[in-house]
């Protein structure tokens, strides 16, 4: 958050107390009001969107602490307005969750953080690990033999992941890829009589395996299930394949490791290729499958059960990709802001109406908001996933004030039983009891929808398929949602290209989600329709 | 030597100054430019210097984000023997 950046870099000595923050993010979801700081979601009023500066506005004309009550195009909220620096500047005021969400449902580009408090930055020691007893003695290792085949022919799996777990709370294990033989050797210790863990992950093609408390044996087999294109998975239940021109008209910018262009399920009709000394024309799938993945979530064209068919597969798809080629001296390349910045500036240049990014992590940061700010600026709006860091605060940059955050919502009984997406379910569950967030989501008040990203398939490299699961996966659905509801919406998408017609779209998007009953922390507005 | 995003935020083109005075700090390395945006290799405290004050300008310093994964991994090896 802005707020927090600047607070915390221009009071030398002062530093916000985090549990009071946390605090606020965890009782969220109370009924009773919070005490919240409203700003332009420009920084000032005069570059802020007509809407938002006739709402401060009015704000600043009321008497002290008085209580609005109002809504248009459905959403209503109530809130106490305590204070206001000037017309221009941040108001305090108090305000409920729910009616938070639908402050921010209607204002789309204001800002809204909560109050914070510091305390002089005193420096004190605390211990952070202990030392393990006896990690070294290797004597007592025993070799287990993990062997993963096809559950539909028995024929080995190789580049399968495995990750067994000795101790799952403290993350203790060992792990290793499969050969071409479908097995891996594990060093785990002797007096263990039992595995906490074992994880499988295959490369594509199967549903991965979880194991929990497995008896240890020399040799373990795990045969993995083949992946059924037409299997209703979470993206097919709660937001189902399109029809062949959903999201006609619209354009989609997907901002990541590059998209499979040969793959029979993919149209991809430009893009651009970002990270520096990397030619431009490059925007293939060299960073990896993941945007291949998320780039059929929203615009796949295949028919099941030969392909598979994503929510939008009208839209038309570019691709730019910010990750770099992995080598052998960097096989997990990372992505930096300089490369995702461009990236959301050619996107906007070119066109998108929207951005996807199912990527973050880190501290804000000033240039990728600038870009994010220039595209909004430009009628486009990036869709970025909340993070997968089990229920810690929104990453950014989807806790950027622009940007529309996007949780993970899963659905019991829509993997197999025994796949690694049971790992993920977890409290709270819906008003319908077979929903959940998923235990890696993250949450805050900062998120303004939830999309289906437990046990996704889609379209990887090579011709082929895999699932996966994250808020990496829960964002492209809802993009595809945007992108089907703009394409319906002649008015939004032929309007000027400007921070008011991206506001449209946010308020389209957001206007026609419905709760699944988790409350704003987690789900934001809810699920797009 | 530390890698910077620089961002012209001013309305036009940016003043064609502010490059030559990036460009003239010792050792400092432009190794991208789009025109709105460059990634320079430089001091940082030149390259605050180089700017100056003006607020049409972003500084950041690069920032590497890994791939989104929700895949669980060891962060240790099992404890033997114990």
């Amino acid at each position: 958050m802005n707020w927090y950046r600047t607070m915390k870099s221009s009071v030398p000595g002062l530093h916000p107390v985090e549990n009071v923050v946390h605090g606020l993010i965890h009782v969220a979801d109370a009924p009773e009001p919070q005490r919240m700081i409203l700003l332009p979601g420009n920084a000032t009023l005069r570059a802020a969107a007509s809407s938002t500066k006739a709402f401060f506005r009015t704000l600043t004309a009321q008497p002290a602490k008085a209580r609005i009550s109002r809504g248009k195009g459905g959403s209503r909220f109530k809130m106490k307005v305590l204070d206001s620096i000037h017309e221009d500047g941040a108001k305090l005021v108090e305000i409920s969750a729910k009616d938070a969400q639908a402050l921010r449902a209607d204002e789309w580009g204001l800002r809204m953080v909560p109050e914070q408090f510091y305390q002089p930055a005193v420096q004190f020691y605390q211990v952070e690990s202990r030392v393990k007893s006896a990690t070294t003695a290797t004597a007592s290792a025993r070799k287990v033999i993990v062997k993963v085949t096809s559950a539909a022919d028995g024929s080995a799996i190789p580049g399968a992941n495995v990750v067994a777990f000795t101790n799952f709370a403290t993350r203790e294990g060992d792990g290793g890829v499969t050969s071409k033989s479908g097995t891996v050797t594990l060093s785990l210790p002797s007096g263990i009589p039992v595995l906490d863990r074992l994880y499988v992950y295959p490369a594509n093609s199967f549903w991965g395996s979880l194991q929990i408390k497995l008896n240890l044996a020399s040799t373990i087999n795990v045969p993995l299930t083949p992946i059924d294109l037409a299997f209703e998975d979470s993206v097919r239940f709660f937001a189902h394949s399109g029809e062949p021109d959903d999201g006609n008209g619209v354009k989609v910018g997907v901002v990541d490791t590059g998209i499979a262009l040969k793959h029979p399920d993919l149209k991809v009709l430009g893009g651009e290729c970002t990270v520096p000394g990397e030619p431009a024309n490059s925007y293939g799938p060299l960073g990896g499958d993941h945007g291949s993945h998320c780039a059929g979530i929203i615009a796949a064209r295949g028919t099941p059960p030969k392909g598979i068919r994503g929510i939008a597969p009208g839209t038309a798809l570019y691709s730019y990709r910010v990750f770099p080629k992995a080598t052998p001296q960097d096989p997990e390349p990372r992505a930096s802001n300089y490369s995702i910045a461009k990236a959301i500036d050619r996107g906007a240049a070119q066109g998108c109406d929207l951005l996807n990014l199912s990527l973050g992590g880190g501290n804000p940061d000033p240039a990728t908001e600038a870009a994010i700010q220039d595209a909004r600026n430009a009628g486009c709006v990036v869709i970025a996933a909340a993070g997968n860091d089990d229920r810690k605060p929104v990453s950014f940059p989807a806790s950027f004030d622009l940007c529309v955050a996007v949780s993970a919502v899963g659905r019991i009984g829509l993997f197999p039983a025994g796949s690694v997406d049971s790992g993920d379910v977890a409290a709270p569950f819906g008003t319908d009891k077979k929903n959940f967030i998923a235990a890696f989501s993250n949450i805050g008040l900062e998120l303004d929808a939830t999309g289906p990203g437990v046990g996704i398939i889609s379209t990887v490299p090579d011709k082929k398929y895999a699932v996966m699961s994250g808020t990496s996966m829960a964002t492209p659905a809802v993009t595809g949602l945007a992108a089907r509801l703009l394409a319906k919406n002649a008015a939004i998408l032929n309007a000027n290209r400007d921070a008011s017609r991206a506001d449209r779209i946010v308020r389209l998007l957001l206007q026609s989600c419905k709760s699944l009953g988790f409350g704003p922390t987690f789900e934001g507005q809810g699920l797009p329709e | 030597m530390a890698r910077f995003v620089v961002r012209y935020r001013g309305a036009g083109d940016r003043p064609r100054e502010a490059l030559q005075r990036v460009q003239s700090i010792e050792g400092a390395q432009v190794l991208d430019d789009t025109g709105r945006m460059m990634l320079v290799e430089a001091p940082e405290h030149e390259l605050r210097s180089a700017l100056g004050t003006d607020a049409d300008w972003v500084l950041s310093p690069e920032v590497n984000y890994p791939l989104p994964d929700t895949r669980k991994r060891p962060a240790s090896p099992p404890s033997h023997g114990s």
